[in-house]
Formats: structure tokens, C-alpha cells, sequence
């Protein structure tokens, strides 16, 4: 046995009921790892053109090597295709879930086929179970993890549910664990509610055994923790958490703002990491085997606001469901963040798509008619918690805006895809790439649409003038490439990127020596870089199979045409010439060509020959 | 905050200055340029431009002009 590796992977079958334990491949483990890269293996072997929402589709929910060891945080990640955007779909989500299941004995569980009636899935270390889920459907995420942990008599059970966003086929639906992690982007709720699958609860008595377990404390506890003490960003790490972002954003006017016609937040004072700690916050928490507390407990004691109670707001929240439709108070952002967590809703989503929603009526192009007599309208706190529980129940106007803003300005027509912000039909997250084209072409070449968790140009310190261009092209595909290379190891690896940059300020380096230590295997940083090569393009692939390219990687036209009115990057567009460029450089770096279709020769590089005839 | 520096200075001058009048020990890490093998965990704008590594300390300042300080920290 392997170090790090449960050495199984559980196939739970919805529709018959059934399911087997198949072993891990470890020869395909040391070519993807474990988590986002062996899940996308597994997806992709499931063929291509399957519907998200038939019995065919499958989820895939995994772990890697490192989660659920101690010091450098655990997530897992759910994998299948997007009913979204109709690509490769990782979401992932932190808590105590991902070791769990790691605990239970899986590093891989694939579901597929649908439950004819509502269910949920119990899995009790090597004991599989499905029950019935009739008396949880309609109730919020966080009832029904109350309710399964009494049933099961365990408050120690991990539970991951759906809310009435996935039960309608809300196309950003979520999936929620440990009441305050999601799941977030893409759907993935939407495709556990068309498998009847309302919840999956775990509970694991196992433990991971490790190649070197001296070595790796030695490392968690001497150069670690010292990394640590030393790093200014993991001080800063633990007291604001995502939020410091609201710092950086705003200065470089690129803070998404009223549905992105500004970058620059009208009362930025009303919703900063400052007047968080300030009014909000009143506990520190951390996900499994964490060192860095970057959770916050928040609860609002005043106006409209008063009484909520949830872990957030994190900065994307706070920038779309706060300056992108208007609302510049803290504590009625973490109402509508709680609101969309209890229908399980997809914040980044939620708040961009209502952003699109406020403009359309602003403009005209939707009208009380459209909306049932609603009055869309940045800045109306209380129409945007109505808008959220319309969407999760499709009802009137939410209907229209469930299937996100692409398909709505698709209905909607009169040239409203000009304020619609997504690419490849996810909505753009808080960053707005028209103050710094490298993230324009992070969004474009983002695996899973318009995303923000591949590569955060704007996150990287010691750049020079050749290395990053602010409205330009030069050095910024090396840069992108490099910042996703990197994510794709420790996504795979499993465990927290912000854990491990804004804590140890790790590299490859750091990477490899955890490997060794945890499953014994010399992986030089030259395999790493190969092994993340592999996995993007073994991705690409899935995603070319299903008919994307590079007319695809596109960026939409509200960066293109409208320039930002005011801030420093005041009167800037992404050039259309810079972006071609970028994208060129890109796809040479890849070893993709012009069309951006992996060439047979990189293919052959990377080991994966078998899959060249899939995209001839 | 307003700080008013002699004419031709530059960003690392205003570090300088704010490192004085805060009394910021030489292991700040505002300061860290200054110890072999650490860099400064912070980064600058001018105006809202975002400054290079290269260019950033050397990059010479205006009446008027506006500087923000900030690490290059960005999640959620």
C-alpha cells in the first residue's frame, strides 16, 4: 500500500441500489495524483455527451493524498459534468467532510444512475445505505443536516445536502457540508436533485497511513510552523481571512460594481474586512487539520440584518451580493449570503446574476411585467433576499434567472447579452479583468468557465516588469500557466491552496517533500510540473470532446466594449489585440494549437496517447 | 494619511519615512528588502497603478500623488 492512499474507490449505483469497492490504480495514481486530477480521469471515462441531469451522469467526490493529514487543511472536490456550462465541473469545499470521507476508507466515491423517489445516501465506513429523503425535501441545507445527524444519532456525522435550489434545478445550485462550506460553482447541486439525492451523510472510524509519519511532523512542526510565524501573510491570513481582499480590489478599481459598470464600490467603508471584524466577526474557525483559523464566525446584531448567523461572508460573496447590486452594509450581505446558503445557492452566481437582473430593469430591457410587478433595483437590500428565494423555487421572475444570466439574456433578447458577465456561461466572480488583462485570460482558459479559482494574477508578489503586464500581454500567459500548474497539484494533491500560500508561502518544492513524507514516492518538481501539464490538458480534452475551443475562451463584451467610467484603470477595456495575444502564447506554452486542441505530440508527452482519437 | 517628503523622493523614501515616524523595527516587513534573502511581502500603487517588483522602492514621486500599501492577497 501507498502512502497518503485509501487504496479504494467506492461506486454507489442510485438507480439499482447497488454498489462495489473497485481498487486504486496506483500506477494512474502517480499519474494524477488523487482529487481534481483521478477525478477527472474517472469523469472521462464515463464517455462523452452524457447529460448532467440523466441517470447516466455521475458525480464524483474525492480526496487526495494529503487530506486529512494534520497542518496543511483538507478539502474535497465534486466532479462531474456542469448542467451549466456543459464542461468539466470541479467544485470544492473545505470543513471536516473531506477527511471523513478519507476516514471511511475512500479516496474516490462515484455516484451514478437516479433514486426514483427522494433519498439520501448513508455511508457508515464499509456499510452503503440509501433512505429515504421524503420528509427532508423542501427543507433548507442546514435542516436537513440537523435532522440526519438526530436520525443517525450522531452529531459527529458528516453531512454534505442540497437545498431547494438543487431540488428545482436551479443551474447554480450548491451543495453545503458541515452547514457553512459549498460546494459553490457550476450546478453540482442541480445534478445530486436530478439523481433525487438530497443529502450524503458519512462517517469514518479509519485512519491514513503515511510513508514517513516522523518526517512529515518534523516538517508540520519545525520548518512549517516556522514558515509560518514568519509569514506576514498568514497573520493577516488569520485575522481577515478572504475578506482582506477588499483592501487590494478597490484600489485597483476592479471590484465588481453595480453588475460591473464600475470597478470602484461607491461606500467600500460599509463592507471592508475592517468594518467586518469590527461588526460581524466574533470567533476565528478552521476547516480539518488546519493552522490557519481563516473562517469567520459571523453574527449580525442590527437592522435589517439582525439574527444572522453563519460562517462568511468571504470576499466574493461581499462583492456580489454587495457592490455589484448596490448594497454597502456588511450585515445585510451575510443575510442574503445565509439566505442563499439555506436554499442552497451559489453565492458569486446568485448576486451576479441579480446584478444582471437590476441593470435589465434599470434599462429597460426587463419590465414590472417581466418581474410580477417587482421593482429591480440596485441598492434595495430587501428585493434582493426576494430575488434569492424566488430563484431557488423558480417562481416568476426567479424562474428566468435560475438558468444564470447567459440563457436569461438568451429569453430576454434586445441585446441584454452585452451586461450579461460570464464565460462559457458561469458568471464571472470579483475580479474585474478590464485592471488587469492577466485575470481576462485566467477567466478565458479557466477549465470550468468563468472562474476565478484556477489563477489570481493579481495575488502574486515580486513580479517584475517582464513577468506581469497590467494592460498588456507580455509575461502574462508564463504567469498564468505557472499560477495554474501549481493549483493543479494541490488540487489534486488534496488540500487548501490559500493554506498553503498565505500560510507557508509553499512551492513545488514544499510539494514534493510532502509527497515523499506522505506516500513515500520521490516526486521531483520536474514530475509535478508534468503531472500538472497532464491533468490540464487530460481536462482540455474532456472539455474539446464536448465541442469547446478556442472560440469559446472568450472573454464577454462588457469587458470588450464598455471602458471602466472611472479608478485607475479609468477608460480601460481588455484590448481585443491583447487578449489574442495572450491566448496564443497560452496555447504554445500548453503545447496546444492555434485552435487551442492539444497537439498528438504534447499528448504523447504527457502520457496520453489513448485519448487522442477522442478529439481528431 | 498626508505625509510631505522633500522634492525627488521616491517610494522607498516614503518607506523610510513611515518606518520613522512609526518606529518600525529594521525586521518590519515593510522593510525586509534590507535582509539578505527576504522580500517584502507588500505590494505598491501609484495612482492606482500597480507597480512592478522592479521598479516599485525606485519609483520617484509628485506633489499630489497617491500611494496605497497592501499585500497581494486575494481569495474567497
Amino acid at each position: 500500500m501507498v502512502g497518503g492512499f485509501t487504496g479504494q474507490i467506492l461506486n454507489v449505483d442510485l438507480s439499482t441500489g447497488k454498489h462495489k469497492v473497485e481498487a486504486l490504480d496506483f500506477q494512474l495514481a502517480r499519474k494524477y495524483l488523487g482529487g481534481r486530477g483521478y477525478a477527472a480521469y474517472l469523469l472521462y471515462r464515463n464517455g462523452a455527451h452524457v447529460e448532467p441531469f440523466s441517470p447516466e451522469s455521475v458525480i464524483v467526490l474525492s480526496t487526495g493524498p494529503l487530506t486529512g493529514l494534520p497542518g496543511t487543511g483538507s478539502k474535497f472536490v465534486m466532479v462531474t459534468r456542469s448542467p451549466q456550462t456543459g464542461l468539466f465541473l470541479d467544485s470544492y469545499s473545505g470543513g471536516h467532510m473531506s477527511a471523513e470521507i478519507k476516514y471511511a476508507g475512500y479516496d474516490h466515491i462515484v455516484i451514478g444512475g437516479r433514486c426514483d423517489r427522494p433519498s439520501y445516501l448513508w455511508i457508515d465506513d464499509g456499510r452503503i445505505e440509501i433512505r429515504s429523503a421524503a420528509h427532508l425535501w423542501g427543507k433548507s441545507s442546514y435542516d436537513t443536516e440537523t435532522t440526519i445527524k438526530k436520525e443517525l444519532g450522531d452529531p459527529a456525522v458528516r453531512v454534505m445536502s442540497i437545498g431547494p435550489g438543487g431540488e428545482n434545478g436551479v443551474l447554480y445550485a450548491c451543495v453545503s457540508t458541515d452547514y457553512y462550506h459549498q460546494a459553490g460553482r457550476g450546478g453540482m447541486g442541480a445534478v445530486m436533485g436530478s439523481k433525487n439525492l438530497k443529502a450524503i451523510a458519512i462517517r469514518g472510524s479509519q485512519g491514513v497511513k503515511v510513508a514517513d509519519g516522523q518526517a512529515l511532523l518534523n516538517l508540520m512542526r519545525n520548518e512549517m510552523e516556522e514558515a509560518f510565524e514568519q509569514s506576514e501573510f498568514g497573520a493577516n491570513r488569520i485575522r481577515y481571512g478572504t475578506t482582506y481582499t477588499t483592501v487590494s480590489t478597490p484600489v485597483l478599481g476592479i471590484m465588481p460594481t453595480r453588475n460591473f459598470q464600475s470597478g470602484v464600490p461607491e461606500n467600500i467603508e460599509g463592507l471592508n474586512c475592517f468594518t467586518m471584524r469590527e461588526k460581524l466577526v466574533v470567533k476565528d474557525k478552521a476547516c480539518f487539520g488546519c493552522q490557519i483559523p481563516c473562517l469567520k464566525y459571523s453574527v449580525v446584531t442590527y437592522g435589517d440584518g439582525a439574527g444572522t448567523k453563519l460562517v462568511g461572508p468571504e470576499y466574493e460573496t461581499i462583492a456580489l451580493l454587495g457592490s455589484n447590486v448596490g448594497v454597502y452594509d456588511i450585515g445585510l450581505v451575510a443575510k442574503a449570503n445565509l439566505l442563499c446558503d439555506l436554499n442552497g445557492l451559489d453565492t458569486i452566481s446568485t448576486g451576479n446574476t441579480i446584478g444582471f437582473a437590476m441593470e435589465c430593469y434599470e434599462k429597460g430591457l426587463l419590465t414590472k411585467e417581466d418581474t410580477g410587478g417587482l421593482e429591480l433595483k440596485f441598492g434595495d437590500h430587501n428585493m434582493v433576499f426576494t430575488l434569492i428565494d424566488k430563484i431557488a423555487h423558480r417562481d416568476g421572475i426567479g424562474d428566468l434567472l435560475a438558468d444564470g444570466v447567459m440563457r436569461a439574456a438568451e429569453k430576454i433578447g434586445k441585446n441584454s447579452s452585452n451586461y450579461a458577465v460570464h464565460v462559457k456561461g458561469m458568471e464571472i466572480p470579483a475580479y474585474d479583468p478590464r485592471g488587469a488583462y492577466a485575470m481576462g485570460l485566467a477567466y478565458a482558459t479557466a477549465s470550468r468557465g468563468g472562474c476565478h479559482r484556477r489563477a489570481k494574477p493579481v495575488e502574486v508578489p515580486r513580479l517584475s516588469a517582464d513577468q506581469y503586464s497590467q494592460f498588456g500581454s507580455r509575461g502574462n500567459a508564463t504567469l498564468v500557466k505557472r499560477l495554474q500548474d501549481f493549483r493543479e497539484v494541490v488540487h489534486s494533491a488534496l488540500v487548501c491552496d490559500p493554506a498553503l500560500r498565505f500560510g507557508f508561502e509553499a512551492t513545488l518544492g514544499t510539494m514534493s517533500r510532502l509527497f515523499k513524507y506522505t506516500t513515500g514516492w520521490d516526486m521531483s518538481e520536474d514530475e509535478l510540473r508534468t503531472l500538472a501539464d497532464r491533468v490540464d490538458t487530460l481536462i482540455r480534452v474532456f472539455n474539446v470532446r464536448e465541442g469547446f475551443d478556442r472560440k469559446d475562451d472568450r472573454l464577454p463584451a462588457r469587458f470588450l466594449k464598455d471602458p471602466l467610467p472611472s479608478g485607475p484603470a479609468k477608460g480601460k477595456v481588455v484590448d481585443a489585440e491583447s487578449m489574442e495575444t495572450m491566448l496564443t502564447e497560452y496555447y504554445t506554452l500548453r503545447g496546444w494549437d492555434d485552435r487551442g486542441v492539444p497537439t498528438r505530440d504534447t499528448l504523447h508527452r504527457l502520457g496520453l496517447d489513448e485519448i487522442a482519437g477522442d478529439i481528431a | 494619511m498626508t505625509l510631505e517628503l522633500p522634492g525627488g523622493s521616491t517610494i522607498g523614501q516614503l518607506v523610510q519615512e513611515l518606518a520613522r515616524a512609526y518606529s518600525l523595527p529594521a525586521s518590519s516587513p515593510l522593510l525586509r528588502e534590507s535582509i539578505p534573502g527576504q522580500w517584502r511581502p507588500y505590494r505598491f500603487t501609484l495612482n492606482g497603478r500597480l507597480l512592478t517588483y522592479d521598479e516599485d522602492l525606485g519609483t520617484p514621486l509628485a506633489e499630489g500623488d497617491a500611494v496605497t500599501i497592501f499585500m497581494p492577497m486575494v481569495g474567497g
